[in-house]
């Protein structure tokens, strides 16, 4: 087969060797260190460094029709291919087959945006910030997992001492525990909420366990948990099953009033231990 | 420059050696000591990744193999391989052959070589600190990314000062017109920073969350492969082409186009590996829109190859740069139309999740890349040891062990992987169904990872006679079949 | 195309469109996204994961899970995963919302894992599992996990998540017990808190697409297909 020039009647001059034009060297090449140039028979026989045609010599034509037609047809295709599945560019979309054309008019539906919070009680608030924070562990129904994470319904901690509870939510729990006369069922650690949740969320996820899956028990307010992270202070480390029995039964959190017809604090903790 | 200044002088006849000789002498002298010690490096972490890729693949079969401790665990080992075989061996075989053949086209000496020896050093250095840190479970979850921000740190240093003393060779050169394969080399040596910072950036040192860490992991490979390892890739295939058989490019133009359509649509890949992904559809699209438009690059390239091979096609058979780099090329050119063809949905979705997906990456990284940077070995080191290659049959063994090998290796994972995919669309074949249809293909890409551990380790061995200066001597190069003096190159 | 500064300048700027488009407008669009709030139920989704959760997630990255397990479904057409209960719909980018290490995978050598915690929510199953996978999952291809695990001497009662006791070789000496240590109980943690099945409005499952054929083809209007759709969300929820 002969290419186009040959065909043509020319002899590409690049068949026959290069040859560098004086003139284009700036300065001389230092080769008087290094080996003997005789010795380097690879670099002697080399063919020239390799060259494209030159501009304005003869080539094979501007551009060739194929690559044209090519492109023509790859761009057509692109611009196809961008209108049906793209999903109108829309951030929402994940399914690129299941869309209509009219989404690129439309607006946003919505999607991702947060819903607005109407006025809620405590408990409907304690319910979302738990569920923010601690159905991963203790879950949805307060049931936690046998032996690795404790339960919450009918945890005479929850429902006890509401200063021992503070105490868990803002230092966190270390070591075997005893719940509902398991001895040292859960051996696990829970982490320390006081540094990442305020006072406000921490009273009203209390609230909301208290009174959540038949639990019964008083509500804590933010007041109650300021003074419990100020008594509290001192402690360093997680809390442990003795560190929680070190606080006497009768020592609540000053502050809150009970709930009407409910008997004091003091007296709800009784089924500890 | 115009075609004034470029008319033919008569070069002045010296007895000996001519001018043109000397003076590729003196800049191969230059980038000796640099250029062997990349090799070298390359070559040792090619025969360490290939040896737990060997490990790796026979864990496939026998998940006990080597489970006694956390850090011979298959998901330590895996990351090990990917990024050794990528950073390690891939890169700096072609980093080695770019400061090379830069140095050559620029027609400039290397001044100064120690400051990219620091820097060979300063990779090496964060290479070994990223495999132990992998191995002592400090690896990252990101697929070539998973190096821990302090070992790329050191990546990147090293890379500073090699890629700066690359720019600097075609700053001062001393040729007038420009070669294509400089072009490619700018485009990588300007490339991998930015794409190795922005990585290393957006994912260790200032993460962003969630989904989007995928989009930029899949850019991220998708334009290291692209932008990095296939354009230096390119630019030794479209130097070494030429060059062994005496023949011009081609064409001036497809060069030029085919250059610039490469760099426009090749910085678009990446996401089609990611195909219906917890990303908006858009980002995907785009991505396989970009990559099949990477047909015009890939063509563009072949028919540049094919019509400057085409007269001197023989010549194949007994050079054994031509026959890796052309083989090399040629598997370019499937690797760009399978991935063409994969990128799509509605066939892609059957090697998505799939070995096959390493099959593809393996056809860039091993066929074609791995086979030109060989042949660019066998042409470089002689010019830089001053001995022929010792021995014909071991370059045969080599290149038997290396073609068979990764024949064979793409056969099972391509096929295999599309298997699994098929398997896996019909939910009535259990999970432990596919697998065990599988079986037979990870068996027969363990044999493969033995004949290219075979085949690596002839050419570590003979490359290491070269470094002793334990070849023939000069005159004629070795060639894979014996030929007349007229063909010596 | 000679001069450097032109090549350059010309490979910085296509880069940097590819960069744009692949990276920069979909961190800007899904920057954006918030979890999901139920107005009825005050459900939140997803919820940002602390603690033990971390941890696990940590010795998840460590191992190198990912290479062998992925946790993203696709859609039905490209995934039989929702068909082999692996989830109840597609992944989209809210499920990742809080991921502080985006762990989808890209390799499926072993099942998908997004909403592992809530098709195995037993802890000793997957203590079990990982000491020795092929003693719960027969054929499996996943190697042993044993050094997340100790062994040590009974001391008085046998520990509750002991997951095997051996003997002591003579009559009368100690049995031994082996105990996963933090590490395995990291993950485990990690691994049951795994559950992206909550609806999301952008996530099509199949009834909503069939929904939404079917309102497409009676002609009906974005009003009507917005009724059925929050209709379609509660039975959902209510089939769970």
């Amino acid at each position: 087969m002969k290419n186009r020039d040959e065909l043509a009647g020319k002899v590409p001059p690049e068949l026959t060797p290069q040859k560098y034009p004086e003139g284009e060297m700036t300065g001389e090449v230092d080769y008087t260190e290094g080996q003997d140039i005789t010795h380097q028979h690879a670099v002697q026989r080399e063919k020239p460094e390799p060259s494209l045609r030159r501009e304005g010599e003869a080539s094979l034509g501007t551009f060739p029709l194929w690559l044209i037609i090519l492109c023509g047809a790859a761009i057509f295709w692109a611009g196809g291919y961008l209108m049906l599945f793209s999903g109108a560019f829309r951030s929402d979309v994940y399914s690129e087959r299941r869309w209509d054309p009219g989404m690129f008019f439309a607006s946003g539906d919505g999607a991702g945006k947060g819903e607005e919070q109407t006025e809620k009680t405590s408990p409907q608030l304690g319910e979302i910030f738990y569920k923010q924070n601690c159905t991963t562990c203790h879950q949805a129904t307060g049931l936690g997992a046998a032996g690795q994470y404790p339960p919450l319904a009918g945890s005479e901690w929850v429902t006890g001492n509401n200063k021992r509870l503070a105490s868990i939510l803002l230092h966190g729990l270390a070591g075997p525990i005893t719940i509902n006369g398991q001895k040292q069922a859960y051996s696990g650690v829970m982490q320390a909420w006081g540094p990442t949740l305020t006072d406000e969320k921490i009273a009203h996820i209390l609230t909301y366990i208290r009174q959540a899956w038949g639990n019964s028990a008083p509500p804590v307010t933010p007041e109650q948990m300021a003074a419990a992270r100020a008594a509290l202070q001192g402690h360093a480390g997680a809390m442990t099953e003795e560190d929680l029995l070190a606080i006497p039964e009768n020592d609540t959190l000053p502050g809150g009033a009970p709930p009407a017809g409910e008997a004091p604090p003091a007296a709800e903790g009784g089924a500890a231990s | 420059m115009t075609a004034a200044t470029l008319e033919e002088m008569p070069v002045t006849q010296t007895a000996g050696p001519s001018r043109e000789a000397r003076e590729r002498a003196a800049i191969d002298t230059s980038t000796r000591f640099p250029v062997l010690l990349f090799y070298a490096s390359a070559l040792f972490w090619l025969f360490l990744a290939s040896l737990i890729s060997l490990i790796t693949s026979i864990k496939l079969h026998y998940p006990g193999f080597l489970s006694f401790c956390a850090a011979l665990n298959f998901g330590r080992l895996v990351p090990v391989q990917n990024n050794l075989m990528f950073y390690g061996w891939a890169s700096l075989a072609g980093v080695g052959t770019a400061i090379w053949i830069m140095a050559r086209l620029c027609r400039v000496e290397l001044r100064y070589p120690l400051f990219i020896t620091f820097g060979a050093a300063l990779w090496n250095l964060g290479l070994i600190v990223g495999t132990i840190a992998i191995l002592a479970g400090a690896g990252g979850p990101f697929p070539y990314l998973e190096f821990p921000g302090y070992a790329a740190v050191l990546i990147f240093l090293g890379y500073s000062a090699i890629g700066i003393w690359g720019v600097v060779l075609y700053r001062f050169r001393r040729s007038g017109h420009v070669f294509v394969s400089q072009w490619y080399l700018i485009c990588a040596f300007f490339a991998f920073p930015w794409i190795y910072a922005i990585g290393n950036l957006m994912l260790h040192v200032l993460p962003v969350e969630g989904a989007v860490q995928s989009a930029i992991v899949f850019w991220f490979a998708g334009n290291l492969f692209g932008l990095w390892l296939t354009a230096i890739g390119l630019a030794a295939a479209y130097y070494m082409i030429p060059k062994v058989t005496g023949l011009p490019i081609f064409s001036y133009h497809l060069a030029t186009f085919g250059f610039w359509t490469f760099v426009l649509f090749y910085s678009f890949r990446g996401l089609p590996a990611f195909l219906g992904g917890p990303l908006p559809s858009w980002v995907i699209t785009a991505s396989i829109v970009a990559s099949v438009l990477t047909i015009i690059p890939i063509a563009t390239v072949a028919v540049n190859h094919h019509f400057t091979l085409r007269q001197n096609i023989t010549m194949m058979h007994f050079s054994p740069t031509l026959r890796f780099v052309v083989i090399g090329a040629m598997a370019y050119t499937l690797a760009g139309c399978l991935n063409i063809i994969f990128s799509l949905r509605s066939a892609g979705h059957f090697m998505h999740l799939t070995m096959g997906a390493r099959g593809l990456i393996q056809l860039d990284l091993y066929a074609f890349f791995s086979m030109v940077m060989f042949g660019c070995i066998y042409y470089i080191v002689p010019r830089l040891v001053g001995v022929e290659w010792r021995s014909a049959w071991l370059i045969k063994l080599h290149f038997w062990g290396a073609a068979y090998g990764i024949g064979l290796l793409l056969l099972m994972l391509l096929v295999g992987g599309l298997m699994q995919g098929a398997a896996m669309m019909d939910p009535g074949n259990s999970f432990e169904q596919v697998y065990e249809s599988t079986l037979p293909f990870l068996a027969g890409s363990t044999i493969a990872q033995v004949l290219l551990f075979f085949g690596q380790t002839v050419f570590g061995l003979h490359f290491l006679m070269m470094l002793a200066r334990l070849g023939r001597p000069g005159g004629a190069p070795t060639l894979i079949v014996p030929q007349p003096a007229e063909v010596a190159h | 195309m000679n001069k450097l500064g032109s090549v350059l300048g010309g490979v910085f700027a296509l880069f940097t469109l590819g960069w744009i488009v692949m990276v920069a407008i979909p961190f800007l669009q899904l920057d954006a996204l918030e979890p999901q709030v139920d107005a009825d139920t005050g459900d939140v989704y997803p919820v940002n994961r602390s603690g033990v959760v971390a941890q696990g997630r940590a010795v998840y990255v460590a191992n190198g899970c990912v290479n062998c397990h992925s946790q993203q479904l696709l859609p039905g057409y490209a995934d039989t995963g929702i068909v082999r209960q692996w989830g109840t719909r597609q992944n989209v980018a809210r499920d990742y919302l809080y991921d502080t290490t985006m762990l989808a995978g890209w390799n499926r050598l072993g099942p998908d894992l997004s909403s592992i915690g809530k098709r195995r929510d037993d802890a000793h199953w997957h203590y079990r599992h990982l000491y020795n996978p092929r003693s719960v999952s027969p054929g499996s291809i996943m190697p042993p996990y044993s050094f997340l695990f100790e062994k040590r001497k009974v001391a008085g009662a046998v520990s509750h998540d002991a997951i095997a006791i051996m003997k002591g070789v003579l009559i009368g000496q100690p049995s031994y017990e082996i105990v996963p240590t933090d590490d395995a109980r990291a993950l485990v943690g990690y691994l049951l808190s795994l559950d992206r099945t909550h609806p999301l409005p952008e996530a099509l499952t199949e009834a909503k697409e069939e929904e939404k054929k079917d309102a497409e083809a009676s002609g009906a209007g974005d009003a009507e297909t917005a009724a059925p759709a929050a209709e379609e969300t509660s039975t959902e929820k209510g089939a769970q």
